[in-house]
């Protein structure tokens, strides 16, 4: 039994299980694009083969920025605001934003750091685009924000419940897996066990989660009470921008664009450890002009910023912050994004943060399985709405997300606006399965048949990929492109995951569970309901 | 469900959980920026990272609360408590 009084526990339980019925899906949804969008940069080199790795060496900084420029620019302007994210790999790419008068909008702009070949998303891009946004809804705006930001403020709530409610016997519930005991303990063992696994690094995303979707909401007190209204020192104080220092006006700016190349250089030079992270040019080509260098402590994982501030037209160095002397704030700010982005540890935490994500996953859906195996006898319509939902929803997540992939590598062929269309393809696909899933009344075969033909399109990804681009896995890995491979390889392991776990499943029509008549009559649910027992089988 | 819920004590717990906890939450982070003798950037880091937990203990607090009333008289005590101390550094001291 429980620490808690008999009292609080039952209350526990009900808030943990209403919560999670609640935001469940949403949540699975949050983890599941946050799985894939680890390795965002290795995905959009995938996508856009003018981005995979060349052999040769990273050319200059002005070599990459200043044909853009040139390309965006309407008759020779400068961008007012250039922000760069500067590559760190060889291999890495080149991320710029520039906006201002002059220019011509573009979203961002990503640059093979060996080639100088650049993409413009969502122009020429969607896969990474589609799922990114979908990590935090951003496809309703800045209101799918904040509604990330509150189902992680529930979802700390789900955690916090279920941690007090297993608090006691958190080591035994670690072991205890019985895959041959009845259905509802085997889905709620598993529920613990994962969960139980994940608990710090789950607890772990849905607060920074909360943190990140509700900044904005949460942000506003602050920059009311503490920076008079204005939300640029507020992020000046977190670490995001530069101090704000005086840039005195020089008599004529040089009609030449600055070397960006050298300011990266003398920043990278500042402190021994300093890895320049982003660039910022305010007011390119004016006698004001000012380059900000912002970086963070080689291999920290708890630290702030640092910065360079140079003039642009001069060249002089005005201001120098190093990261070991950033405040609390901006420490705990930047600690907090480099926790959730996973800026640390190279692939193999990548990978690790994957495979605890798509655990997470699993708990979401284990808790769903539970508490619809708990009412399996109830017969009610909500119940087995959800049932269906969850079949849909998430099983029916796999097939869309290899659509996407796959009608990305069909559309390779300068089909116009790419973005709507992988658009279409994911939310349709998705849709479909939904729908699908709702109108069928074996839950058990909906996960099965989901499951088989997302492990199938899953297991044609590479394939597509080969075909359209040359870039079969024994010739990415003679090329070097590990990020390429990576992602045939992930897709294939993911559809022999799902192929696999569809053999596994047991999709039995068991007479046991049949309701007789009367009964479904009088609870109201549907009389033609399949008795369906779903099990991983055991042997 | 484990506990019986009369539909009263669901919606009013309910309420006063996401709306007062919510409250709170905003309450915690003006406190926190306002009144508490701290240098700024520590007040900062207390209110936008510590009010997380404040905000779901908020909620938390609301469900196991032995009766609805006490529940958002407590939370609500606290909430007029932060934003008394707020008003008073703003307006007062």
């Amino acid at each position: 039994m429980s620490t808690l009084p008999p009292r609080a526990y039952k209350l526990s339980w009900d808030a943990h299980s209403v919560t999670g019925i609640a935001i469940g899906l949403a949540l699975f949804v949050i983890f599941a694009t946050g799985a894939l969008v680890l390795f965002r940069g290795e995905i959009r080199k995938w996508e856009e083969p003018k981005l995979r790795a060349q052999p040769g060496e990273r050319i200059s900084l002005d070599a990459m920025v200043h044909p853009i420029l040139d390309s965006l620019s309407q008759e020779g302007a400068s961008p007012s605001r250039l922000r760069i994210g500067l590559p760190e790999g060889r291999d890495d790419n080149l991320h710029v934003k520039a906006t201002g008068e002059g220019m011509n909008a573009t979203p961002n702009v990503w640059v093979n750091s060996t080639t100088g070949k650049w993409v413009r998303t969502p122009e020429e891009g969607a896969i990474t685009q589609t799922l990114y946004y979908l990590h935090f809804f951003y496809q309703l705006g800045r209101w799918g924000v904040y509604l990330a930001g509150l189902l992680g403020v529930f979802g700390l709530l789900a955690v916090v419940t279920g941690t007090a409610m297993h608090l006691d016997r958190i080591v035994k519930d670690f072991f205890q897996f019985r895959p041959g005991k009845t259905l509802r303990v085997a889905w709620a063992d598993a529920h613990k066990v994962l969960g139980t696994i994940g608990l710090p690094f789950q607890t772990m995303y849905v607060f920074t989660g909360a943190y990140l979707g509700l900044l904005g909401i949460a942000a506003l007190p602050y920059v009311v009470f503490l920076f008079d209204g204005d939300s640029t020192d507020y992020l000046r104080e977190a670490g995001y921008y530069a101090p704000a220092v005086q840039v005195d006006s020089v008599a004529s700016a040089s009609a030449d664009r600055p070397s960006l190349q050298r300011f990266a250089a003398r920043a990278e030079g500042a402190w021994p450890d300093f890895d320049p992270e982003k660039m910022v040019v305010h007011d390119m080509g004016h006698p004001n002009s000012r380059v900000e260098v912002i970086g963070y402590r080689h291999g920290a994982v708890f630290g702030g910023t640092g910065s360079v501030i140079f003039h642009g037209a001069t060249g002089e160095e005005l201001l120098r912050k190093p990261p070991a002397e950033a405040n609390l704030f901006n420490e705990s700010v930047q600690s907090t994004e480099t926790l959730h982005f996973a800026r640390f540890g190279g692939t193999a935490l990548k990978i690790l943060f994957f495979l605890l994500a798509v655990a997470s996953c699993a708990v979401i859906l284990t808790g769903n399985l539970t508490w619809l195996e708990v009412r399996d006898t109830e017969h009610r319509t909500v119940n087995q709405m959800l049932a269906r939902l969850t079949a849909g929803g998430a099983t029916g997540f796999l097939p869309a997300v290899a659509l996407l992939f796959l009608a990305d590598r069909g559309m390779s062929g300068g089909v116009p606006d790419p973005n709507w269309w992988g658009d279409l393809f994911f939310f349709g696909g998705w849709a479909v399965a939904i729908v699908y899933a709702l109108c069928r009344r074996n839950v058990a075969r909906t996960h099965r048949s989901l499951l088989v033909i997302g492990g199938g399109l899953a297991m044609l990804v590479p394939v597509a990929n080969g075909a359209t681009t040359g870039a079969w896995p024994w010739a990415a890995w003679a090329a070097g492109q590990w990020a390429v491979l990576g992602v045939d390889l992930g897709a294939i392991g993911c559809g022999l995951g799902a192929l696999g776990t569809a053999a596994l499943l047991t999709v039995d029509a068991s007479p046991n569970n049949a309701s007789p008549p009367s009964s479904a009559s009088d609870s109201g649910s549907d009389p033609a309901v399949e008795p369906v027992l779903v099990s991983v089988a055991p042997e | 469900m484990k506990y019986d819920w009369s539909t009263a004590e669901a919606w009013g717990k309910a309420g006063a959980g996401l709306l007062l906890g919510t409250v709170l939450y905003i309450a915690f982070c003006s406190f926190c920026a306002t009144s508490v003798p701290v240098a700024q950037d520590v007040a900062l880091v207390l209110g936008l990272l510590g009010g997380f937990p404040v905000w779901v203990g908020g909620i938390y607090y609301a469900v196991l609360s032995q009766t609805v009333v006490r529940a958002w008289l407590v939370l609500g005590a606290a909430i007029g408590l932060l934003a008394g101390a707020v008003l008073y550094a703003q307006f007062i001291a």
